[in-house]
């Protein structure tokens, strides 16, 4: 017999993959659609003239591959500004007790919590006097330091749970703190790197407000900006070029994910128990 | 191998003062114990002598050198965790392997160096394994070996033997022990248990509340402790104390206990009238069918007995007062009964009641 409470999980599961697929799938089918029928109401599910032009055409008709590049180099480079910055001021605040630890620590946090359209127009002038304007580099030191505050704390929880006994015996042992911290302290915390950085990555990735107020010229954008340039325009709405590039967007994103999803399980879940 | 000395050293937390005015000797080739409770200090100590942890005033000496402000990775001390704090990402190969590493020897010294180890320690099975894969006793094994692999000056323990089970225990002082003596390497042993103490040291330092409540060697320590709670932390079992009135009668001294009076020449025991507290070791007190003749005898009503091992440790009361007393043998009783307790009044001590300081023996 088959218990209760596992019907009830099947069923739950079942809810929440169509709540979380069926738009992707919808999505994923209307880029196949041709412009009339994407208009048919009742809406069709399966496409009825089948047609992967519009797949093809969102690389020509605009440029697509430089918005690519654009991203690319935006998010990964901020992946790597974050970690540069974030992980020393991880491990100084996790391993040195130092005054106004707590302050230093809630103040990193609270540039989270400031609204990103309130610093937009001086960062635009800051970004115009540096002549960072309409480039990756830009928006890469941008988005480097507003998830700063993200590395920072999830990389101290991962250095705390690490006992600190590891790094002294590793000094004892003859090594520099230096030394302690690469050789022991970040293989450690390895999961949690990967899981921080795949969330910076993924943030950075999709980021539009000020990717669209800091690049102007049309081989300056990110692709979410660039994406945004079917709506509304001289043909109206072009979903079926939407759905198609954004799916060309997010499919490294997808696929990094899934290369690496049991890190990111570990990663997330490391640290909970220990 | 080196002495070292640590002359007035004093660690301050923020506002609380974890170890205070600290003076140590230990000799070269020795075996010295610190104990005390958990919270003492013991391990603020160690990771002070280790220099991983700056001390607030106070100097440390390695032989003649001053160590105090030197990092760790200069000083040549080892030190055992309690937690073992092996490298969870590496080999017991490479756990072993790192302080020599350290030190930039060949990977053909390093192999023989760590094989030897190994060997010595019964662990040469276990070098492709990581620490996680483990047992216990394994993981004590590497991490002693991690300590051992490089001749250090001092070798620091702390509490290496608590995470082990019973048996391993034995085992391991008794491995301690031989290994301190063979090899003549300086050891200093922190442990909250007073039986490693005794089992393995030649001095003892006893902590509480970040002092040194008393110093010496570890046998004259355990058998006149200065006062009270050094001699009831460390004694196995715990000790008796029953309060108690002195009176002189004469050129005899009579010490009044709730439960029956001691009565002594004054050349025996020779201390003034007042109120003191009685300490008697429970090894001291046997349990007699009748009264002896030798010594002092009182009744007391067997309570219950519990045998650990081969021998046993039984409750008495002797009026309003509880007794624990060892018996070297396997020894049980089906209900409570009368019995007489024989006690030697030479082997008791006596400690002012105010100060709780040791008066008799001198």
């Amino acid at each position: 017999m088959v218990k209760k409470t596992t019907i009830l999980a099947v069923v739950a599961f079942i809810i929440l993959g169509i709540w979380t697929f069926f738009p992707l799938y919808y999505a994923f089918i209307t880029a196949f659609k041709s412009r009339i029928e994407i208009t048919y109401w009742p809406p069709t599910f399966i496409p009825k003239e089948f047609t992967v032009h519009y797949w093809i055409i969102v690389w020509f008709d605009r440029p697509t591959l430089a918005y690519y590049r654009n991203t690319v180099i935006a998010s990964v480079l901020s992946v790597i500004i974050s970690l540069a910055f974030g992980i020393p001021t991880a491990y100084t605040c996790a391993r040195f007790n130092f005054r106004n630890r707590a302050d230093v620590l809630f103040t990193i946090l609270t540039f989270r919590f400031l609204p990103p359209a309130a610093v937009v127009i001086p960062l635009y002038i800051f970004m115009r006097e540096a002549r960072l304007l309409d480039t990756p580099i830009g928006l890469a030191f941008i988005y480097g330091a507003i998830n700063l505050p993200i590395v920072v704390w999830v990389l101290r929880s991962y250095i705390i749970d690490i006992p600190p006994e590891l790094e002294e015996s590793y000094m004892i042992d003859g090594y520099s703190r230096f030394r302690a911290f690469t050789d022991i302290t970040l293989p450690l915390i390895k999961p949690g790197l990967i899981a921080v950085s795949l969330l910076i990555l993924a943030l950075s990735w999709g980021e539009f407000l000020f990717a669209a107020v800091l690049t102007t010229s049309p081989m300056g954008k990110t692709l979410p900006v660039g994406i945004s340039e079917y709506m509304g325009g001289e043909w109206g709405y072009e979903w079926n070029k939407i759905m198609a590039a954004t799916f060309y967007g997010i499919l490294p994103l997808i696929i990094i994910f899934l290369a690496i999803r049991k890190h990111l399980a570990r990663g997330l879940t490391f640290g909970i128990v220990r | 191998m080196a002495r070292l000395r640590i002359v007035e050293l004093t660690k301050v937390f923020g506002t609380k003062k974890v170890l205070n005015n600290i003076s140590i000797e230990v000799p070269e080739a020795s075996f010295t114990s610190i104990l005390g409770p958990p919270g003492a200090g013991k391990t603020t100590l160690l990771r002070i002598i280790a220099g991983v942890e700056p001390p607030t005033s106070g100097k440390i000496y390695l032989d003649d050198q001053d160590i105090t402000l030197l990092p760790p990775k200069d000083r040549n001390v080892a030190m055992i965790y309690q937690t073992f704090a092996l490298y969870p990402h590496m080999t017991v190969f490479d756990n072993i392997a790192s302080p020599l590493r350290a030190r930039r020897l060949s990977e053909n010294e390093i192999k023989k160096k760590v094989k030897d180890i190994a060997d010595f320690l019964g662990i040469s099975h276990l070098l492709e394994r990581f620490p996680r894969e483990l047992s216990g006793g394994e993981k004590q094994r590497v991490a002693v070996a991690r300590a051992l692999v490089r001749e250090a000056e001092i070798y620091l323990m702390d509490e290496p033997l608590t995470n082990l089970d019973y048996k391993l225990r034995e085992a391991a002082r008794a491995e301690l022990k031989k290994m301190c003596k063979e090899l003549k390497y300086t050891m200093i042993y922190a442990t909250p248990d007073p039986l490693d103490a005794l089992a393995m040291s030649d001095h003892v330092y006893v902590l509480f509340g970040g002092e040194i409540v008393q110093s010496g060697p570890t046998r004259k320590v355990y058998d006149f402790p200065d006062n009270i709670d050094v001699a009831r932390y460390f004694s196995f079992p715990a000790m008796n104390f029953v309060e108690c009135t002195v009176k002189h009668m004469d050129d005899k001294v009579a010490i009044k206990m709730p439960f029956t009076d001691i009565i002594v020449q004054k050349s025996e025991i020779d201390i003034s009238e007042g109120e003191y507290i009685v300490g008697i070791r429970p090894h001291e007190l046997k349990i007699m069918e009748k009264p002896s003749i030798s010594g002092v005898s009182f009744k007391a009503r067997l309570r219950l007995t519990y045998v650990i091992g081969s021998e046993s440790i039984a409750y008495a009361d002797a009026g309003e007062t509880s007794l624990a007393i060892h018996v070297p043998f396997i020894y049980k009783i089906a209900e409570p009964k009368e019995v007489f307790i024989n006690l030697d009044p030479m082997k008791i001590l006596i400690f002012d009641k105010e100060k709780r300081k040791r008066v008799w023996p001198r």
